[in-house]
């Protein structure tokens, strides 16, 4: 997802646009899906696509709600689960483990 | 430069590197579970660090505390509005699906750390820190361990503090790298922010390496490779050495340079010692990093600033100058003191501050208890003769109360039996000679030696060896020095 | 059908008080009701109730122990099924979630529990809370109590909107007193409007978010539904407070020192400001109308309206859809079937760990879901986050100031809710955009992080047969600034007395 025209952004988005987020977010799609995620979000895109073309250089990006800073908590150890409450929702236990398939390098 | 079939070539080594130090908080970074090492697996985590859904993070204060301590003492800005920062890639053992660092805005940057030149140590080098930033460590996959070659998950490890440190493109050799991470390793263990255990994975170093090869009309620079989790200094300069081969003969065969091909990752295989590659990306890994909406920013106060930079212990440059001034040590000794760590640095100055005789304290620590510490596997918290009674040996020796020799056998002692000098003494037959003593003792030797003492009056001034050797035998405990001098005084008096 | 109990809470707790009811018997009413609306309605995902009498048994030894009794004693509280409960499956209306069994509460549950509720059963959502109709759900739709069913508009029914849908319908059809939701972009307001129910969105950190399964992190926070403004009050208070466990929750002294700038003032004594955007936007002539009884009460009640501007709103709907997007992208990463959740069966013995998280998500969500999760990635990945992410971050700021810059002149906001009155289901199934578009007046609250309350007006009947949909309007309020939104809700409440009087037409 590279250099790109903000203009074209809504034709941009392709089926290789939808397999691309795919790989991203580690999400499988069907076919059919796609094809249709690719609609939806020319549709999404092309309304949010307002925003993109305005100046707004004077508003300081807000990630948050509200204006708070420093809420820390002390160093101070507090129980941890037990191994058992620890894998309770676990899908596949080997021993104290959790157990996944093997990962490609 | 060192092949010699091919032409003379003039080339830089470049090397920047990043240093993951776990801090050594008493639990996690956002929550409250311990950071022991070596503990069952899966026994040291909680639904926060496991990052099971509607869980939410708290930042633990030390570990900005002790991250602070790292900019101070590197001279680095501090930044007020840190933030946190999510980054975002799938492994098992990174439970969230992101890892919760900092991105453009670390808690500290811009800094610098010098050392002592390692092919000239009359000189020091400066490397500029580019950053320090905060984030979280993952957990322990341990791969092929189950069935169909599963992978098992450990999540103990998940969310201990780690400091992030990263430095400019600024060391020329892996001499270099490896002087730097001591001296970086020596401050960190004086600051008391991190127990620096490579063993344990408290400290691990990723190498970015490529040579700058000059011939007569450019400069050319060969691609970056990052080596990757060099758990010792020891493979860390050799990695970057082979790196620096290899890149050079692959230069030399392929012509290869930057921008030509993706950024590799290597890793050190320290079996073979060579590096291997484990990824080569055509594409850049995409992050996606975003400010966590569920922490808020860190703002440090000037007065919390200058609360930390008061309470910040002396460093290895001050303890250095305070040897070398106070107690005139040589730059050698004082240096080889220091980067022990503080322990010995403290035992030193208890030692020095009890017998007033620098130099004689750190002759003992460099020549006996070094050695001793590396021979026994010890630390100095362990070694069995406390500071303040090698102070008393020190000082007993110093004003001659002790000769080398007797005091040597007191220090043995000691090793195995944990007594006073009194004691010790008693134990060896170690008595105080009286002055009247040595004076009955000289009175007698010279009256048997008159033969003896006429050669020293007639020049030959070795004539008084044997005469201090038969005083020792016949009391032991008779100071050569002392007797010496009171021999040569009966000599000249009569 | 049963009647609706027209019960207050405080009416509740003092027949416990009298005696003329003991709390088992008044559990065992509710289980009765429940069984009997819910097969219709499909509010509750799952009912807890032995659990229920257990604790109700619990609470009636207590009466006569003398032991302090706490302010919702004995009251039936339903949960939206995205709030952990200790042992108690939470699944979020997700297949990825549809076993998973949290061994930690939320914040707000154990406040419940301290405070003597009873916490009845896990209502029907949104899938991860995202959508307006409480369509999106692997338990099915939820049906509004109110509309009937239109053979011709509404074959299945009306919307009770979303996404805590099952919340507000627990309560619109009096299965229960008071329900919480979760409201990231309108979520409690939008259903509240749709059925008839007050709802209310606090203040941004003034409920704590422990426990709740993180939609748009910075947006979210957990409100109270009830069917009069003292019940959603004491439901408000009892769950609102500092928790030490949530970074963004209000400190102690950050509130006190947002309620000296924004202090409690009797309705007399109020401007109250009509926002221009909302109104001139298109609005069913039932909510103009709504709006227009609503500004008369107010002045009658001595209130001065105001006209003001917030010349951002237009951007208001973008800008939040961009954010709530990427910040579900990313909470919704650790949903990768690995260490808990669904987790793909291998089509293979050699089939990678990708492969298996791609697959794992791909089952485990729905379509909605994944559709905020790519619009997400897609807004926060490398070329694109700077137009989409950063651009919507600098409007949540230009939005926080055009409220700031109104709170300056005037003591409430008031407008719409929803553009209209409940959508029959299944209306905007086929337009994402459409569905989005019902939030347009509710996000801003979110992205300013204001308290906001839908309040019922009117029930107003639907031409083709004799039934009724409810009609409301929404009201804002500076940053803790609750007990204005309690105040005004009060003195409309007691004009629109018709709210408690017939809900299952
Ligand atoms: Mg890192
Ligand atoms: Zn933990």
């Amino acid at each position: 997802m590279d250099s790109h025209n903000p203009a074209e952004t809504t034709q941009d988005v392709t089926v290789e646009t939808i397999c691309q987020l795919e790989r991203l977010a580690y999400l499988r799609l069907s076919d059919e899906d796609r094809g249709s995620f690719v609609n939806d979000l020319r549709k999404i895109l092309g309304y949010a696509r307002s925003l993109a073309s305005l100046d707004l250089k004077d508003f300081a990006p807000q990630t948050h709600a509200i204006d708070q800073d420093n809420v820390m908590r002390g160093d101070v150890i507090e129980p941890s689960s037990s191994v058992e409450e620890a894998l309770a929702n676990a899908p596949v236990v080997a021993g104290s483990f959790l157990q996944v398939p093997r990962v490609l390098e | 430069m060192s092949n010699s079939l091919a032409p003379a070539l003039a080339y830089e080594t470049i090397v920047g590197l990043e240093i993951h130090v776990q801090l050594a908080t008493k639990s996690k970074l956002f929550c409250g579970c311990a950071t022991r090492y070596g503990q069952p697996p899966n026994s040291q985590t909680c639904p926060i660090c496991q990052g099971l859904p509607g869980t939410l993070p708290v930042i633990n204060q030390h570990a900005i505390e002790l991250a602070m301590d790292v900019g101070l003492a590197l001279d680095m800005e501090l930044v007020s509005g840190c933030r946190w920062d999510r980054k975002h890639y799938f492994y098992p053992d990174l439970p969230k699906g992101y890892q919760t660092s900092q991105y453009d805005l670390p808690i500290t940057r811009h800094g610098r750390l010098e050392f002592r030149d390692p092919a000239d140590s009359e000189k020091t080098c400066v490397v500029r820190i580019n950053r320090a930033h905060l984030e979280e460590d993952a957990g322990k996959s341990l791969h092929g361990e189950g069935i169909d070659g599963g992978t098992w998950i450990d999540l103990n490890r998940t969310g201990t503090p780690l400091l992030e440190v990263v430095t400019e493109p600024d060391l020329r050799s892996a001499q270099e790298a490896k002087a730097f991470l001591i001296q970086l390793r020596t401050i960190l263990l004086y600051l008391g922010v991190s127990d620096c255990n490579m063993q344990e994975g408290s400290m691990r170093v990723d190498a970015n390496v490529n040579l700058r090869i000059k011939n007569e009309t450019e400069t050319i620079a060969t691609p970056i490779v990052e080596i990757k989790n060099l758990n010792s200094f020891r493979n860390a300069e050799r990695a970057i050495e082979y790196e620096r081969e290899r890149q050079l003969k692959h230069w030399r065969e392929t012509g290869e340079r930057m921008g030509q091909r993706p950024k590799q990752t290597r890793g050190w295989d320290a079996d073979r010692e060579v590096t291997t590659v484990q990824r080569e990306k055509e594409e850049a890994a995409d992050y996606r990093y975003f400010p966590c909406p569920d922490l808020p920013p860190v703002v440090l106060s000037q007065t919390s600033i200058d609360q930390r930079r008061a309470q910040l212990p002396r460093l290895p440059q001050q303890w250095k100058s305070e040897f070398t001034r106070t107690w005139k040590l040589s730059e050698y000794d004082a240096s080889v003191i220091v980067e022990q760590g503080r322990d010995v640095a403290e035992y030193f100055e208890t030692v020095a501050q009890i017998s007033q005789d620098g130099k004689r304290s750190a002759n003992w620590i460099t020549q006996e208890i070094l050695r001793l510490l590396n021979e026994r596997q010890q630390s100095i918290s362990d070694f069995p003769i406390a500071a303040a009674k090698l102070g008393e040996l020190v000082s007993a020796v110093s004003n001659s109360e002790l000769d080398h020799a007797r005091a040597r056998e007191i220090f043995a002692l000691w090793l195995t039996e944990p007594i006073s000098l009194r004691e010790a003494k008693e134990r060896l037959g170690i008595a105080t000679v009286s002055g009247n003593e040595v004076e009955e003792l000289v009175n007698r030797i010279v009256a048997e030696n008159q033969a003896a003492i006429d050669d020293y009056r007639h020049g030959k001034k070795q004539a008084l060896g044997p005469l201090i050797a038969q005083a020792k035998q016949l009391n032991s405990n008779v100071s050569p020095a002392k007797f010496r001098e009171a021999l040569l005084r009966a000599i000249d008096s009569t | 059908m049963a009647e609706k109990s027209n019960l207050t809470v405080a009416e509740r707790i003092s027949l416990f008080r009298s005696g003329r009811s003991s709390v088992v018997e008044s559990t065992r009413e509710t289980l009765r009701n429940i069984t009997e609306k819910n097969p219709s309605l499909n509010a509750f995902i799952e009912v807890w109730s032995e659990e229920a009498i257990r604790n109700a048994e619990l609470l009636d030894r207590k009466r006569t122990s003398g032991e302090p009794w706490g302010p919702l004693f004995g009251v039936p509280i339903a949960m939206k099924d995205n709030m952990c409960v200790a042992g108690r499956i939470c699944s979020c209306a997700s297949q990825m979630l549809a076993n998973y069994r949290p061994t930690y509460g939320a914040t707000v549950s154990e406040r419940l529990v301290a405070a003597d509720a009873i916490l009845i059963g896990r209502t029907n959502m949104d899938e991860f809370a995202m959508g307006s109709g409480t369509e999106y759900s692997i338990f099915g739709k939820t049906r509004n109590p109110y509309g009937g069913i239109e053979v011709d508009t509404a074959p299945a029914g009306y919307s009770p909107g979303g996404s805590s849908g099952g919340s507000a319908v627990a309560v619109a059809a009096g299965m229960v007193p008071l329900a919480l939701g979760s409201d990231t972009g309108g979520s409690i307001r939008q259903p509240a409007a749709f059925c008839g129910v007050f709802g209310l969105k606090p203040t941004y950190g003034r409920v704590s978010r422990f426990g709740l399964i993180a939609f748009g992190s910075s947006l979210d926070q957990i409100g109270p539904f009830a069917n009069c403004p003292d019940d959603l009050e004491l439901l408000f208070q009892v769950i609102a407070g500092h928790d030490r466990r949530d970074a963004t929750s209000l400190s102690n002294t950050s509130l006190e020192h947002a309620k000296t700038k924004t202090p409690d003032k009797p309705l007399s004594e109020m401007r109250i400001g009509v926002i221009r955007e909302h109104s001139a936007q298109e609005l069913s002539p039932d909510v103009r109308t709504a709006l227009e009884e609503t500004e008369r009460h107010l002045k009658s009640a001595g209130a001065m309206i105001v006209e003001v501007s917030l010349p951002k709103q237009e951007h208001a709907i973008a800008t939040y859809y961009i954010i709530a997007a990427c910040e579900a992208a990313s909470n919704l990463s650790r949903y990768d079937g690995m260490h808990f959740g669904h987790r793909a069966q291998r089509r293979e013995a050699s089939e990678s760990l990708e492969s298996v998280i791609a697959a794992s998500r791909g089952e485990g969500f729905g379509p909605e879901v994944k559709r905020r999760i790519l619009l997400g990635t897609y807004a926060l990945s490398h070329g694109y986050a700077e137009q989409y992410y950063q651009q919507a971050t600098r409007m949540r700021q230009a939005i926080r100031e055009d409220f700031a810059a109104a709170f300056a002149g005037v003591d409430l906001l008031l407008g719409p809710t929803t553009p209209a009155p409940a959508f029959a289901i299944g209306a905007h199934s086929q337009d994402p955009v459409a569905m989005y578009l019902t939030d347009q007046f509710t996000v801003s609250a979110n992205l300013a992080g204001l308290p906001a309350m839908s309040i019922p007006i009117k029930l107003e009947p639907l031409n083709s047969a004799d039934s009724t949909l409810p009609v409301a309007i929404q009201m804002h309020a500076p940053p803790c600034g609750e007990s204005r939104l309690f105040a005004a809700a009060r003195s409309l409440h007691s004009r629109n007395q018709m709210i408690e009087t017939g809900a299952m037409t």
